[in-house]
């Protein structure tokens, strides 16, 4: 008979401590406190430490965050690599965590080793802290026929460019991209702080829009809102309009670390200046040009 | 606006908390003590990134960690109004 896996199942198999868990649920409190942020990690991102009130359960309270390649694609080969690493260095359990990197729990004795090994496979690690996270997108053409623009390729090229971006923070506050092929947003790019949307225009072709500020987290202010339009349409027929995309990108990032609050999301941000502000202070003049 | 300290700024750290840096350590905390004294505020790690001319990984090996954090510690200015 089939049956749906089981999280429990999958954890009990590896080094993480079950009975945390079950204290998470059952407790009044969450065993769990906050990251600290006075620990001094040899890295400046993709290196974080979840600290437990139970310490004697939770040896493995470092975690690392791997950089994945756009569109999420592992081959078997890199899973089986990944697999070893993983029980050798690990808690041997990997987390294909929400915000679209993969988690490794560790120890502070074997994170760095494991660091040098996943860039041995040709990984790295970031996304963690006041950066720009991991540039997720949806499959584009290598799967779907609605794709517009190639969002893995786009995506990998915003996620090399913007690299240091994601490795050492040095945002107001942490900014989730995302590239979605085409306006069905399968990769949920409308919640994101800075991201690109495929989409096709009668006259112009193909191209992207660029939206800013989605924000539906606990902090949202009690109201979840989906990203604005910032630019409605960038045009992209191919790889060599990814470089305008990415200055785009550039100058946004320039413009929100100039100006931003007290550590100020992208949503809170363009609700304060508003979208013609901020398009004046990237450079359009009123004409609509970009200087 | 900072939490200590008057416009003029704070006096620079004593020699013992600065025993241990190199010259270039000590360049960037004199920009900072400049810049706060300019400004009324220490920039964040951007602005000092760019108006030194650095590269941010460059001063993430001189303040491993949390720079600005590191650098304030130092210098025992207030965070930047935006951390």
């Amino acid at each position: 008979m089939l049956r749906y896996p089981d999280r429990l199942g999958e954890i009990s198999r590896s080094s993480y401590p079950t009975a945390l868990y079950c204290e998470a649920v059952t407790g009044s409190r969450s065993p769990f406190g906050p990251e600290d942020p006075e620990v001094i990690l040899p890295l400046p991102a993709g290196m974080g430490q979840r600290l437990a009130q139970r310490s004697d359960q939770w040896p493995w309270s470092v975690y690392l965050r791997v950089l994945p390649p756009a569109g999420g694609w592992m081959s078997a080969g890199l899973l089986e690599a990944l697999a070893d690493l993983v029980e050798r260095r690990g808690a041997g359990l990997l987390h294909l965590a929400c915000g679209g990197t993969w988690e490794i729990y560790t120890t502070p004795e074997e994170a760095l080793a494991l660091v040098g090994e996943l860039n041995a496979l040709g990984l790295d690690v970031g996304s963690t802290g006041d950066d720009l996270r991991c540039v997720v997108a949806c499959a584009g053409p290598a799967r779907c026929d609605e794709a517009l623009v190639d969002a893995p390729a786009l995506a990998t090229y915003l996620a090399r460019r913007f690299l240091d971006e994601q490795q050492y923070p040095a945002l107001p506050r942490k900014c989730k991209p995302a590239v979605a092929g085409c306006g069905h947003d399968c990769v949920r790019a409308a919640h994101r702080d800075l991201a690109l949307i495929g989409v096709k225009r009668p006259r112009e072709g193909r191209g992207v829009t660029l939206v800013v500020g989605g924000k539906y987290g606990a902090r949202s202010g009690g109201c979840p809102r989906p990203a604005r339009v910032l630019v409605p349409f960038v045009p992209v027929a191919g790889e060599e309009d990814y470089r305008v995309v990415g200055d785009l990108w550039e100058r946004f990032l320039d413009v929100w670390s100039r100006l931003a609050g007290n550590r100020e999301r992208v949503g809170d941000f363009l609700d304060r200046l508003g979208r013609d502000r901020i398009l004046r202070e990237m450079g359009w003049d009123d004409r609509g040009d970009l200087a | 606006m900072g939490r200590q300290g008057g416009a003029s700024g704070p006096a620079p750290p004593g020699d013992g908390r600065l025993s241990g840096l190199n010259p270039e350590q000590r360049a960037v905390l004199d920009y900072v003590l400049g810049y706060y004294r300019q400004h009324g505020h220490t920039p964040n790690l951007r602005t000092l990134v760019n108006e030194m001319g650095l590269d941010k990984k460059r001063v993430y090996a001189l303040f491993p960690g949390n720079p600005i954090r590191r650098i304030c510690q130092l210098t025992g200015l207030p965070m930047p109004p935006e951390c």
